[in-house]
């Protein structure tokens, strides 16, 4: 049957004699639901390139094309010729039942496009138990390559490593794996180096027994809380499959007893729950988890200006020791430090990466004096223990002395001589190193409501008011007094007996001094001035002629004004002709005196009548 | 301890404001910025005002990173006591951290001797002032009338005329003194960006961006939207609950 058919396919091949290039396909006419079977396009043109073929979706291509070539040489009756022949084949599985057309193929044969004809390939469906039996083959062949993902935890802390592991359970012979890994978004990796030769157990699965090889790990760090999801590992293998009896294709048994098949395989998802980190997270703490050891040490405590010293950190331990910052102490500013030399070693282990983070620094003190390096303190979070712990490195002290002789100092000089030796150190600006806000006030010292207000309330204006209306209240109540006051004549009159006797006092005294005009000046200027403000007689308007007249008019006795003029006169005299006469300013005094009590007595009695 | 603390700083009732300020620089000391908050904005609650009190409670949010609430009570400082150095510094790094970056134009030396001596006392100060040279002036009148020599009653004369004149210049000081604090025309801008536009209206022509911190004056208003003008003098309208008034 099989040759026959290869011979009439050979035949058909002839077609190419008369010179045309024919492009054909052919394939069986009846397949079996879920058989192979194979499609074939000859060409019997060479340089045919950019097959197009155009299968049915639910023609599975398993493999393919597959190249033939052929020639045929002949001579008949001396003509000799030859042909060429090409072909093309693919290896199909049918996936579902009845009449499918695969429409026509292209190829490109010195630039013009040849079409090949259509086919139609009955798929005879098969019955439930048929069915039932190739779903089984089908899984079998499924379950001959799997590949399974696996972690080292599922339930985890931030930070915490966990490892990823991808094994191949396989029960044939798998070639060249290559894999497209999941994203690992949420995690930090680390990458373990598997070496060149995958290791492989036996282990069962399922039921079934396989042989297992490691064909990837790594470390995932997960760098926050939450549940991740790991998408399944995609990989692509190429995987021998035993060919046996039954539904085989047409070339297949001729050349090999297996053939080589491209398979696509997933893994399975891993869920992995990511506790977050327990706060309150000390100040100290960014981010170390595992556990781990501190050991630091100055490789010297006393040194002088301008020479080095080493600070070496080293932090030992498992964990996320990748992802550490290193160590790094704070010299003062007096100290010029440089970048930190920095190793990290680490090593995958079973519970995560273990490793050592060494810090080298170097420091040179420019001024001389006592310095303390503070201590460092790191927290990291230990998973198992389930808590924050803390490592300190010890405080140290430094004593920098300065140099004890001339020879290289470049920051002090000296101003030499035998005895006194002084040292100047040059000058700096001071060092901003940083700037923030002043500091709150620590006493508020006056304190007001808001809206409380005293300007514009009532009580405000009314004390404006309240004074006011006093002071008229005031005015009006004293009205009388205050035009008394403002009377100045009035107040002259009623002082005038008082004013008088104060002249007259004054005039004694310069009696007693011996002020002869002096004396005799006060007496006549205490007699008119009585008589002026006495009888509101303005002193002006008054002269020795018409004195005795406008006293006369304003009521005054005759013979008080007679007395009152005998003393002008007596004074006026004595004042112009002066003579020493003891007594005689006794007289007068006693007489002004006399007069002036007289007409004060007069008007008084005057005013009373 | 802590926990009586906060309860204490929330309730900041009108009995001693010393012992709740004390408190809340306790917790500045303490770093313990949030806390002082608490007690700072308690103390405002409870209607107690004084620079320092808002001086503190500037510096506690410029702590806690919140520059806007910062500048706001800087400026709230400045209003009352517009000679305090610390505010005037701490203000000028919290405008270091606002985004807009506006040139300020000078404030004239006139201007800011005139705002130096209304503020030199309270409204309430300046009336009390007002009022006791008015009672010395009625007291001077009454020498002037009362007085019996020419000298009482011209130094009454002369006294009571000043006096007068020094009442009404201390009536006329609290009353610019209180138009200045009560008049509500500066703002912050609260908003993290906020469009200025031409027109009150959300279809007009944007004009500038402004962020949080920036200070702007208000000249008018329109319903929701208020037109404000900014230190270098250009104008727009924003709404109202994109800024913050200061004096509020």
């Amino acid at each position: 049957m099989k040759t026959i058919i290869g011979l009439l396919i050979f035949l058909f091949s002839f077609s190419a004699l008369a010179g045309d290039v024919t492009f054909t396909a052919s394939a069986p006419s009846v397949v079996r639901e879920g058989g192979e079977f194979q499609v074939t396009y000859g060409i019997n043109a060479a340089g045919g390139k950019d097959l197009q073929v155009n299968f049915p979706a639910s023609f599975k291509i398993l493999f393919g094309p597959m190249v033939g070539a052929g020639s045929i040489a002949s001579n008949i009756n001396g003509v000799v010729s030859s042909r060429v022949n090409y072909t093309y084949a693919y290896t199909l599985r049918a996936t579902t039942g009845g009449k499918i057309e695969i429409p026509p193929a292209q190829i490109n044969v010195g630039g013009k496009l040849y079409k090949s004809n259509a086919l139609v390939v009955n798929v005879l469906s098969l019955s439930d138990v048929e069915r039932a039996e190739q779903k089984a083959k089908e899984d079998e062949r499924k379950n001959q390559v799997l590949i399974r993902a696996f972690v080292s935890k599922q339930k985890v802390y931030e930070q915490e490593a966990i490892m990823y592991t991808l094994k191949l359970y396989t029960r044939v012979k798998v070639r060249t794996p290559s894999n497209k890994l999941p994203s690992f978004s949420g995690f930090i990796t680390h990458e373990v180096d598997l070496g060149q030769n995958y290791t492989s157990s036996v282990d069962s699965y399922n039921g079934l027994d396989y042989n297992v090889f490691t064909i990837y790990q790594c470390l995932l760090f997960p760098q926050h809380a939450g549940e991740f999801v790991i998408a399944p590992t995609e990989m692509e293998l190429s995987v021998e499959e035993r060919v046996s009896g039954g539904n085989s294709h047409i070339f297949g048994n001729v050349f090999s007893a297996s053939r080589v098949v491209k398979t696509e395989l997933k893994s399975n998802q891993v869920k992995v729950q990511v506790k977050a980190l327990p706060t309150p997270k000390p100040s100290d703490f960014s981010g170390a988890v595992g556990k781990f050891s501190l050991n630091t040490s100055l490789n010297t405590k006393k040194l002088n200006v301008n020479e080095p010293i080493t600070y070496k950190a080293t932090l030992k331990g498992t964990g996320n020791i990748n992802l550490i910052a290193p160590i790094h102490p704070n010299f003062s500013s007096d100290f010029d430090t440089y970048d930190p030399k920095v190793n990290v070693k680490t090593q995958v282990t079973g519970s995560g990466l273990q490793g050592s983070v060494y810090t080298e620094l170097l420091a040179i003190p420019r001024f001389r004096g006592e310095y303390t390096l503070g201590e460092v303190s790191m927290s990291y979070f230990d998973p198992q223990a389930e808590k924050y712990k803390r490592l300190k490195s010890p405080v140290y002290n430094i004593s920098v002395a300065s140099l004890a002789n001339d020879e290289d100092s470049t920051t002090e000089r000296r101003i030499g001589g035998t005895s006194g030796v002084r040292d100047l150190v040059l000058k700096e600006d001071v060092a901003r190193l940083g700037e923030d806000i002043r500091f709150i006030s620590t006493s508020a010292l006056v304190w007001s409501q808001r809206g409380a207000r005293f300007f514009g309330t009532r009580m405000f204006y009314l004390s404006y008011l309240l004074p006011l209306l006093l002071a008229l209240v005031l005015f009006f109540l004293l009205r009388k007094h205050i035009k008394a006051l403002s009377d100045v004549k009035g107040r002259k009159n009623k002082q005038a007996n008082s004013m008088a006797k104060k002249s007259l006092r004054q005039a004694y005294k310069k009696m007693k001094a011996d002020d002869v005009e002096g004396f005799y000046e006060e007496v006549l200027r205490a007699l008119w001035d009585y008589v002026t403000h006495k009888l509101f007689i303005n002193l002006a308007d008054l002269s020795k002629e018409n004195a005795e007249a406008i006293l006369l008019d304003h009521g005054v006795d005759a013979e008080q004004v007679a007395s009152f003029f005998a003393i002008i006169d007596l004074c006026e005299f004595a004042r112009y002709a002066p003579q020493k006469e003891v007594g005689g300013m006794d007289r007068v005094y006693e007489q002004a005196s006399i007069v002036i009590g007289k007409m004060e007595s007069e008007i008084k009695r005057k005013k009373n009548a | 301890m802590c926990f009586v603390g906060v309860l204490s700083c929330r309730y900041g009732f009108a009995q001693d404001p010393d012992s709740l300020f004390l408190q809340g620089n306790t917790h500045y000391r303490n770093a313990a910025f949030a806390e002082a908050v608490d007690c700072y904005e308690a103390l405002r609650k409870a209607q107690w005002e004084s620079p320092s009190l808002y001086y503190n409670l500037a510096n506690s949010y410029f702590k806690l990173n919140k520059i806007s609430l910062a500048i706001l009570n800087y400026e709230r400082v400045l209003l009352i006591d517009p000679g305090h150095k610390d505010a005037k510094f701490n203000l000028s790094l919290a405008n270091e951290q606002i985004v807009d970056k506006i040139e300020a134009i000078n404030e004239q030396f006139g201007r800011r001797l005139y705002v130096n001596l209304l503020s030199f006392y309270s409204a309430d100060t300046w009336a009390k002032i007002s009022i006791s040279c008015f009672i010395v002036a009625l007291l001077a009148l009454f020498l002037y009338f009362f007085g019996k020599r020419v000298g009482q009653k011209k130094a009454g004369f002369f006294i009571g005329v000043l006096c007068f004149l020094f009442s009404i210049s201390g009536f006329w000081l609290a009353h610019l003194s209180q138009a200045r604090l009560t008049a509500a025309d500066l703002a912050i801008v609260f908003a993290p960006s906020v469009t200025v536009k031409s027109n009150p209206t959300a279809v007009s022509t944007d004009l500038f961006i402004l962020h949080e911190g920036t200070k702007v004056k208000i000249l008018n208003q329109d319903g929701a939207w208020r037109q404000v003008q900014l230190v270098d003098r250009s104008e727009g309208w924003l709404k109202v609950e994109d800024i913050e008034i200061i004096n509020n």
